[in-house]
């Protein structure tokens, strides 16, 4: 592995932490990541070899627990597939190690109709202070085309529960663009979910991945997707809802009511360094990006034979450390700032990427306030486009 | 030991893929000139580009020394012959060089409409033509059918055709004897001034240009000044050589003997193919009959894809030149694509050659714009303008009528085709002359037709027509008077003059529409939408509109999996390579081409 460039947050203010838990109950129609059905057996091993790998890292790399956690998140997958006492044991191989900030933020994804009053109230005693319901939408023929399995009945239920359990930050997140749907069923699953105990709304479009079983439904002309003209008029009223309802879009595809923005989905764009353990997890530690083997069972193998599960490790060089930073600040409302970018990489973001940001601003993509460059309305839409430019 | 009497000078005539090329190997390692070690497979073509498309583009020779039945020692001298349609008037100079020739015929195939013009050539130049009949030992040779194609077809007496595999060395010893005895020795005119016939030459940085030659009369000696007869330049030999096949000095080349000559000739085009070479202190009267100057019949213009590359692209050509005299190129400005050069080519194969060598090795981006002819414009003040370049064409006010080269185009094919031929020709406009059965199968079709038509998509559409069965010949003609106009391209309302072409008018509409969808297909979608119109004159004839970029899908990040992120980007990124802005639209190079990829129905 080369040297890596010297990074941002690796001066070690604090640190993110990322658990991956692959289990569901069933697979939902359109996902194609690290998150299988069936595997039951596997749970007590696997928070075994989680809990063995964070002792293998923190062996390998004793210095990191020096570094301060200011987040940390049980992403899925479904987390909450655990047992509560699953989860704690995770909670405290973490703890035994790294050391919490005080106010530190801990998020669990989870899905409606799945979790009982008491496992809710189990969370909040096991310190986790944010859920993230995976809520899709609220229509229930949808929702079992997506094979979601849960009603809207349910969604509603859960955010409620989550609120009486005692979690005063809550995410839905939302897929629009799913086949059939309308620009007016938009407005509705908007305004329903605005009107919910949430302080936090993260949206997707749906993406059509090959080897999904939604994909093969679309393939074999049995369902068909609104065309883009459609997708985009939905993303436009999308976002006039949003922000009628007093959401501010702090980032591409997240929105708050209430300045509660998801400080660990923050680390991933604002260049900070976080840990991933679990199967196909990903790490930015110190300037080199990590991945671990997705599948369960090798996963598993691989700890039991004590070694790191890693199938990638990229040492990220200047070039595309200063092009990374660019392009993931841009998505943010906070922008790219200047100077932050020539305290990181010892060089001005004007020499740097001078004409590129002169080009974008005359094709109205970017915009400049003050000491940062933000996307516009239109950039924001072109994300793809202005952010390619950095590669 | 001037006698010309041991003396042999042939050619191979051959269809592409007949076997030329194998059996000039073959004829070298027989006689020893090179071991089987040190041949590479196929000598004679010897730039990569020859080798990989088969084909010989520029003429090489090689000297062969030969030990006959009668004990005696002969040289055979091979002189080899580019084998395209772009290329007859440097196949007549390598011709004009021989005493004979042998006639190579694909057991299989048969006699090809491009053998034909050759052997005709062959023939006005008095070769004695020796028929090889090449690849019997394939399984579906018909040798016996295919001589019956040359004594009907060519007219030539095939009784004593040699069979042959080139590929198995069978026949090879025969073809050997049977130039020894059927080919006439050179005439013997050592004591006549000297003339000798320039039939190739080539570019050597040491050397200066080098004159292939055949000494006609006289000879020619190492420090003779020598003169060029129709430029009249003279120059100093330095150095004579003949090729084994590798380049062996001599101090003399003899009547009749095939070799080369340096002269520190500083430029080729002072070294023209056809020219005659002559003793500045004893010239003759006359040159040699047959010069011409190569005429360019399509043209087209190469531009950098980087403006920044305009020097290095002109170096390239200058260098090309070097050693094609053939191509013409001048500098010229388009709006769109800022500064490049019109260049003029023998044939759209020789403008391909060029355009790949050029990519190839001189590592240039280019984008080249659709091949045009040249058109003499005749003006209402009496002028009359020859115009290769769409974008040069005066406004139709100034326009008394406009005349475009026709072509006499000869098709061969199985009698089956015939109907698609005629439509096919029909379609281009073309007018019909006579049609004449070869044999039971085979049938011979004449079209005049407009060099324009053919090189649109002519080839692609015969092949696709004939299943690959038809061969093509063609001639110019002359010049003929069409309705032509010019019909513009115009992308986000602005004309793109690189898009320009010269059009039939009745089919203006036709070809606009296909082109706007063409190019609708080939040029990405942008940040704001892009109509493109077809436009002749005032009067929109086709539109269609490049949408806008695709609005980004809100897509979810992976648990921190910003490589895979960083991936997409990075493919998107790859798309935009190989670009060229034009005003506000960015057009990828294929775009230029667009006109050659339509279809139209």
């Amino acid at each position: 592995m080369d040297t890596p460039c010297v990074t941002t947050d690796s001066t070690g203010r604090d640190m993110g932490i990322y658990l991956h838990i692959p289990f569901c109950r069933h697979k939902c129609a359109y996902c194609d990541f690290a998150a299988y059905e069936g595997l039951q057996a596997y749970y007590d091993e696997y928070v075994e070899a989680l809990c063995h790998e964070i002792e293998l890292w923190v062996e390998k790399y004793p210095e990191c627990t020096k570094i301060p956690v200011d987040t940390i998140y049980f992403g899925g997958g479904t987390p909450t597939q655990l047992s509560l006492e699953q989860l704690g044991k995770i909670l405290s191989a973490v703890s035994q190690y790294f050391t919490w900030k005080p106010n530190v933020e801990a998020t669990i994804e989870a899905n409606p109709g799945e979790l009982s009053f008491a496992y809710v109230k189990g969370l909040r005693e096991l310190g986790y202070n944010r859920i993230s319901y995976g809520v899709q939408c609220f229509d229930d023929a949808l929702l079992r085309l997506l094979r979601r399995g849960h009603t809207a009945a349910e969604a509603h239920r859960a955010v409620h529960e989550a609120v009486e359990a005692g979690f005063t930050n809550s995410n839905i997140d939302l897929i629009y663009g799913l086949p059939g749907q309308s620009v007016e069923d938009i407005r509705r699953q908007v305004r329903t979910a605005v009107a919910l105990p949430i302080t936090h709304i993260s949206i997707y479009g749906l993406q059509l991945e090959p080897g999904t079983n939604l994909h093969a439904q679309v393939e074999q002309g049995r369902i068909c997707l609104p065309d883009e003209d459609a997708a985009e008029s939905m993303y436009d009223c999308m976002l006039d809802t949003l922000a009628e309802a007093g959401f501010e879009r702090y980032e591409i595809s997240n929105f708050t009511n209430c300045g509660a923005y998801s400080r660990h989905n923050l680390r991933y764009w604002q260049y900070k360094d976080y840990l991933g353990f679990g199967a196909g997890a990903h790490s930015f530690y110190k300037g080199v990006r990590r991945e671990n083997e997705g599948y369960v069972v090798p996963y598993v193998n691989r700890l039991r034979n004590h070694r790191l599960p890693l199938i990638e490790e990229v040492a990220i060089d200047e070039a595309r450390a200063m092009g990374d930073f660019c392009f993931l600040a841009l998505r943010t409302k906070w922008g790219l700032c200047a100077t932050t970018f020539e305290e990181t990489f010892h060089q001005s973001l004007e020499d740097t990427y001078g004409e590129i940001l002169e080009r974008l601003t005359r094709q109205q993509l970017l915009e400049q306030r003050e000491d940062s460059w933000h996307l516009t309305r239109l950039g924001a839409k072109y994300g793809n486009h202005v952010f390619a430019e950095f590669i | 030991m001037a006698s010309t009497e041991h003396i042999r000078n042939f050619c191979i005539i051959a269809h592409i893929d007949h076997g030329k090329s194998t059996l000039a190997d073959r004829l070298i390692e027989e006689t020893g000139t090179l071991t089987k070690r040190e041949m590479e497979a196929q000598v004679l073509d010897s730039m990569d580009l020859e080798r990989e498309r088969g084909i010989t583009i520029k003429a090489q020779s090689v000297r062969l020394l030969h030990t006959a039945k009668d004990g005696k020692q002969y040289t055979l001298n091979l002189i080899d012959t580019p084998g395209h349609v772009d290329f007859s008037y440097e196949v007549s100079r390598s011709l004009a060089a021989c005493e004979g020739a042998l006639l190579v015929v694909d057991a299989a195939q048969g006699v090809e409409a491009q053998t034909l013009a050759n052997v005709y050539l062959a023939l006005e130049h008095d070769l004695e033509i020796i028929p090889v009949i090449n690849k019997i030992d394939l399984p579906s040779a018909d040798p016996e059918r295919v001589k019956r194609e040359i004594e009907d077809i060519i007219g030539l007496d095939a009784s004593d055709a040699i069979l042959a595999s080139a590929k198995s060395g069978i026949g090879i010893q025969d073809i050997l004897e049977a130039i020894v005895e059927r080919i006439p020795a050179p005439p013997d005119k050592s004591d006549e001034p000297t003339r000798a016939l320039i039939f190739d030459s080539r570019f050597d940085s040491y050397k200066g240009a080098i004159a292939y030659v055949r000494v006609k009369e006289g000879s020619i000696k190492k420090k003779d000044i020598i003169r060029m007869m129709h430029d009249s330049k003279d120059f100093e030999v330095t150095e004579l050589g003949v090729f084994t096949p590798n380049l062996l000095p001599v101090e003399e080349l003899t009547c009749g003997s095939v070799g080369c000559i340096a002269a520190s000739i500083k430029n080729v085009r002072d070294c023209h193919v056809g020219d005659t070479v002559t003793k500045a202190d004893n010239p003759a009267k006359e040159p040699l009959p047959g010069y011409r100057k190569a005429v360019s019949m399509v043209y087209c213009g190469l531009y950098p894809t980087d403006s920044k590359d305009y020097d290095n692209l002109r170096d390239a050509l200058e260098k090309l030149n070097l050693n094609d005299a053939a191509l013409e190129y001048e500098p010229e400005t388009s709006i769109a694509l800022g500064f490049g050069f019109r260049c003029g080519f023998l044939g759209l194969l020789h403008m391909d050659v060029i355009q790949e060598r050029l990519e190839r090795e001189y590592n240039l981006s280019l984008i080249t714009t659709a091949p045009s002819v040249n058109y003499k414009v005749h003006k209402t003040n009496g002028d009359v303008l020859e115009i290769d370049n769409p974008s040069k064409l005066p406004p139709p006010t100034e326009i008394d009528f406009i005349e475009e080269p026709y072509v006499k185009a000869t098709t061969i094919v199985p009698k089956d085709y015939v109907g698609a031929i005629m439509e096919l020709s029909q379609d281009k406009r073309g007018e019909y002359q006579s049609m004449e059965y070869l044999d039971e199968t085979r049938v011979s079709i004449v079209y005049h037709l407009p060099l324009g038509e053919i090189i649109y998509d002519y080839f692609d559409k015969l092949k696709s027509a004939t299943k690959g069965y038809a061969s093509l010949d063609y001639e110019l003609i002359g010049y003929k008077a069409s309705p032509m106009v010019k019909m513009d391209i115009l992308l986000n309302g602005d004309p793109v003059d690189a898009l320009s072409i010269i059009v039939h008018k009745d089919r203006a509409a036709m070809r606009g529409r296909a082109l706007a969808e063409k190019l609708k297909e080939l040029i990405p979608r942008q940040m704001f939408e892009i109509p493109i119109q077809a436009a002749v004159g005032n009067k929109i004839v086709a539109r269609e509109t490049v949408k806008a970029w695709r609005k980004d899908v809100l897509a979810k990040c992976y648990g921190g999996d910003i490589s895979r992120k960083r991936k997409l980007l990075e493919k998107q990124k790859e798309g935009k390579k190989r670009m060229k802005a034009v005003g506000s639209v960015e057009i990828p190079q294929e775009a230029f081409m667009a006109i050659l990829k339509v279809d139209d129905k």
